[in-house]
């Protein structure tokens, strides 16, 4: 089935939807996780670095949650023919303004960019662009495609200076979940693509679930 | 490289040097465990007491650093945020 309202395509076979619903609530429940483990160490230390991380977080928690009710609500026929669109557009703009908020966020963390100005020339640029842009969707997924790659980048060489296993299930967690930005990408040629999105999605997904096991049993 | 240590190193050291050592450790102990310069490990002293997460006691005209109730707690914490720390790369 492929389902397309205005700038966002939905593909992938009917028995897939609701379970890709499903997959992402796990998605949202890790994101919380680091939320929350964040949250608890800015209240600890009061320092400024995990504040901004939790807000990332929880930015990027927010914009993953507004894509899984979207997607459950439309397979659910929650909302008449006529209303989906909105929805649909809706839906798709929440997660798309705060994905990119949060991965700013952290890119803009993870390279040390400072200066509140440059990450709001940063945010501004990408979704200016993303405006004019004649794809929506495409665009949205090659900037994801683009800074989750770097962030998986930071996180690799963070993994190769430390002698634990958390950074190193992390940084692999980061490495599906930058692949899964161009399998959503490609999914608009190839819809098979689409399932193996959410399944590459869920895998990263479950290995930073289980790093933040791993660091609340400490 | 060894890269210069946080706040948070610097505390979670402290802390990991006074439970290392059952709970009580000698000044000149923690300031060789915690590798500061004596200005700065008074300050983190007066900082980590000012907190209630240690404190000071004398066992035979010996002066020792203790870990309260509450601080063992929050060097659990501790260990977990340093894990995060690690972890994410913060």
């Amino acid at each position: 089935m492929s389902y397309s309202v205005g700038m966002v395509a939905l593909q992938g076979p009917n028995w897939f939807f609701g379970i890709d619903s499903v997959f992402e609530l796990i998605g949202t429940i890790t994101l919380l996780l680091i939320f929350l483990a964040s949250y608890k160490a800015y209240k600890i230390t009061d320092m400024k670095r995990y504040k901004y991380y939790s807000i990332a977080f929880l930015v990027l928690m927010i914009g993953h949650l507004s894509r899984t009710i979207t997607n459950f609500a439309i397979h659910q026929n929650w909302f008449p023919i006529e209303e989906l669109k909105n929805i649909f557009i809706l839906g798709y703009g929440a997660h798309i303004v705060f994905t990119l908020a949060a991965l700013v966020l952290l890119v803009s963390f993870a390279f040390e960019v400072k200066q509140k100005k440059s990450f709001c020339i940063l945010l501004l640029l990408i979704l200016s662009m993303l405006f004019i842009s004649s794809s929506f969707y495409l665009a949205f997924y090659w900037a994801a495609f683009v800074m989750f790659g770097f962030i998986a980048w930071y996180l690799i060489q963070n993994a190769r200076t430390k002698k634990i296993v958390t950074p190193k299930l992390v940084a692999v967690a980061f490495v599906f979940l930058t692949f899964t930005q161009l399998m959503f990408l490609g999914s608009s040629i190839l819809p098979e693509l689409y399932m193996g999105a959410h399944i590459s999605q869920l895998l990263g997904f479950l290995i930073l679930f289980i790093a933040m096991v791993k660091v609340q049993a400490r | 490289m060894s890269e210069r240590r946080s706040k948070i190193d610097i505390i979670y050291d402290m802390l990991k040097a006074i439970n290392d050592k059952g709970g009580k450790i000698l000044p000149t102990h923690l300031l060789y465990k915690s590798n500061l310069s004596h200005k700065r490990m008074k300050e983190y002293l007066e900082h980590l007491m000012g907190k209630k997460l240690i404190e000071e006691i004398s066992v035979k005209d010996k002066k020792y650093f203790i870990l309260t109730e509450q601080g063992s707690k929050f060097f659990v914490d501790y260990m977990k945020i340093k894990e995060f720390t690690d972890a994410f790369g913060l």
